[in-house]
């Protein structure tokens, strides 16, 4: 056993290990992004604290869904992707770092067929050179590459030994944004990292955009015949603690961009066995020269929201010659708004498109399985410290029973047998009211941890037969105890053949 | 703290940049602490995602944060066990969460990820324990929060907390190779 000196000795030499290593560049670069992509999705109404906490959910998995893409493209490269990435202006990669790189097959699957509307461009500013390639514009979306190079780079990067390169800490940071869209500050998602140049060996920094927006905005755009995508380039120099500011043009001859195929299916596919999910819709395909998109509606007013990315087996479309092209974007719509008026639904990407591929006659959609997630208490039980055990609660046709119960510390912890015939062992938020939550002058310590996670327990399945729910909550002699239910997994298992030539 | 304070109001007067002075010299040790607590490094990257997303949120509905850079490591701690329970359900739906050590995906073992340019025995000892006492002895030890926090952080009770960590110095100070504990002896 260690004794104090040691411990503190062992602590320093712990956190000196630790805090050596390096903050990848994307992570960063997220941080700097935050304020955008909180903006993107900031909701004028959320009427109640919980509101806003259910919204983080949606945060998490929408940031799963960004891992989920890329882990997808690290297995899957295209050939041609090589090819073209050696197009690239001005840089050349290895093959060994290209096989590392996020396939991107919709964007190969364009240019191989010689779609190419924007211009690639290369531009330097003192000692930084940047790249603009593969851009293209669809009806909502606008995505393209980044490339740069810089004394700064090279002065401030350094490799791990599994081969990683990062940049650390005093690097100057780079922000490239698109000026004719809502004024430059368009929210962004990317994807990257820096990579070494095959000849001249020196290093890069690439990155993958993806700009959501409306189809109006594209229209505006459109409308008025451009001949070039203005993006701007800053640069914070860390060394001087100054910012600079650069203007790129990208050419492209608007009336060669090619139009999305639009095509409406409404379908309804009917659920059986579902407390909540009765039915759901399948609207619109949409086929880009780059990706395939779907809208995906469930009842309006549902009191629930749904995941189809993430389960154990997703949906993909598979086109007649035997093509597949998995969905690796599940944009939840609505998710933390609730009323009668509410649209509930999904926008699906899949990866890559038969846009060009005039041989694809007939598309089939294999949606297998969904997540379904409470927006608001599916039902709500009372408790009293020191009543009677067990206690049988029912919730969504299960029995749920409550075999122990105490409070320590700032927690009632409640120890809840789960319903034997519910193979799925449905997920289950246990949550205490808001209003609730309060501190009191006898409970000094209930708001020690800031409020994070304050009032409810995330679903924990730690037990094969039990939930043991720990609620950071005050004393009380009666709880109220909501339940949502959380990510429960629902059985679609539906094809629905599309024929491309109606 | 002052300077803290500044910043979230300068965050919520619109500046978009103030976010990232908040957050910039905390992000390494939020990140590594996921690192050595997950042992993925794509799900410690999506873990301070998460907590810098509900820091923002936090700051721009006005709530009071006393001190940011205590609560923020907080925050990153508990987003970090929230993936490793959810990992744990996925590798086992069956399987006790207390009992399921976390298996490392398509990421490179931890030995490789956690490989920097100077070798630690210590942290290579740390990074062998199971996540149960792996994940009390980064928080306490490198994000060094208190044992309250830790077992707000893991949904344990804090006298839990005591008997894991006491159980992880042990098990540390039992496998600390020879040349490490002359170094600690030399102290």
């Amino acid at each position: 056993m260690l004794n104090r000196d040691q411990e503190v000795k062992w602590k320093e030499e712990l956190q000196q290990s630790l805090d050596a290593l390096p903050v990848p560049s994307s992570l960063i670069q997220f941080a700097k992004e935050v304020p955008t992509k909180y903006e993107e999705t900031r909701v004028v109404e959320i009427p109640q604290a919980r509101r806003k906490k259910r919204k983080i959910a949606y945060k998490v998995a929408a940031a799963g869904v960004i891992l989920v893409a890329t882990s997808l493209g690290a297995m899957r490269v295209s050939p041609t992707f090589a090819e073209f990435v050696k197009q690239i202006p001005g840089f050349t990669l290895a093959e060994s770092v290209i096989e590392q790189l996020f396939g991107r097959d919709g964007v190969d699957n364009a240019k191989s067929h010689g779609y190419q509307p924007f211009e690639p461009v290369i531009q330097q500013f003192n000692d930084v050179k940047v790249s603009i390639s593969d851009v293209y514009l669809t009806s909502d979306r606008l995505i393209y590459r980044t490339i740069i190079t810089s004394d700064n780079i090279k002065q401030h990067i350094f490799k791990r030994e599994d081969g990683v390169s990062f940049l650390d800490r005093n690097a100057d940071s780079y922000w490239i944004s698109v000026v004719d869209f809502n004024d430059g500050a368009n929210s962004a998602e990317s994807s990257g990292g820096i990579y070494d140049d095959e000849k001249t060996k020196e290093p890069f920094l690439m990155d993958n955009h993806s700009i959501k927006l409306s189809p109006d905005e594209v229209t505006a755009f459109i409308d008025k015949h451009p001949k070039m995508l203005n993006f701007q380039i800053k640069i914070n120099e860390k060394d001087r603690n100054s910012a600079e500011s650069y203007r790129m043009q990208v050419p492209f001859d608007s009336t060669q961009l090619a139009k999305d195929k639009l095509i409406p299916l409404n379908y309804q596919i009917d659920v059986s066995g579902d407390p909540d999910l009765k039915a759901l819709t399948v609207g619109q395909l949409t086929i880009t020269p780059t990706d395939t998109y779907l809208d995906v509606t469930t009842g309006q007013g549902a009191n629930y929201y749904l995941r189809f990315v993430g389960t154990e087996n997703d949906s993909y479309i598979m086109d007649d010659k035997g093509k597949k092209y998995p969905l690796y974007i599940d944009d939840t719509q609505n998710i933390y708004e609730h009323g009668p008026d509410v649209v509930n639904g999904n926008k699906l990407t899949f990866m890559s498109s038969p846009y060009f591929d005039n041989d694809v006659k007939r598309l089939t959609l294999h949606l297998n399985e969904v997540h379904l997630t409470e927006k608001m208490p599916g039902g709500s039980f009372t408790f009293k410290l020191g009543e009677k055990l067990p206690k049988t609660v029912a919730y969504k046709g299960k029995q749920l029973t409550i075999t122990g119960a105490y409070y320590d510390d700032v927690y009632l912890v409640l120890k809840i047998k789960k319903d034997p015939s519910d193979p799925a062992r449905t997920g289950i938020r246990f949550a205490i009211p808001p209003q609730l939550m309060k501190p009191t002058k006898s409970d000094p310590e209930l708001d020690r941890n800031g409020g994070i996670d304050g009032g409810e327990v995330r679903v924990i399945n730690n037990e094969t037969d039990h939930y043991t729910a720990r609620i950071h909550a005050p004393k009380l002699d009666t709880y109220q105890i909501e339940m949502y239910r959380e990510n429960s997994l629902v059985s679609l298992k539906k094809d629905i053949v599309v024929d491309l030539k109606r | 703290m002052e300077h803290e304070e500044q910043l979230m109001e300068r965050c919520r007067s619109g500046d978009k940049d103030a976010f990232f002075q908040l957050v910039e010299p905390l992000l390494g040790r939020a990140y590594n602490a996921s690192v050595a607590i997950l042992r993925q490094r794509h799900m410690a990257e999506d873990a301070v995602q998460n907590a810098l997303l509900e820091a923002y949120q936090a700051i721009m509905t006005g709530k009071q944060i006393r001190n940011f850079r205590a609560w923020f490591n907080h925050l990153a701690a508990c987003r970090a066990m929230d993936l490793a329970r959810r990992r744990a359900k996925q590798v086992s739906q069956l399987g006790e969460y207390d009992e399921t050590e976390l298996v490392d995906d398509d990421d490179s073992p931890a030995e490789v990820l956690l490989k920097k340019e100077q070798e630690s025995e210590l942290l290579h000892q740390v990074m062998s324990l199971d996540i149960n006492y792996r994940s009390v002895i980064i928080l306490y030890y490198f994000q060094e929060l208190s044992i309250e926090e830790i077992a707000d952080v893991l949904q344990m009770k804090k006298g839990t907390v005591k008997s894991r960590l006491h159980t992880a110095r042990i098990r540390l100070s039992q496998m600390t190779p020879p040349s490490l504990q002359k170094k600690v002896m030399e102290c």
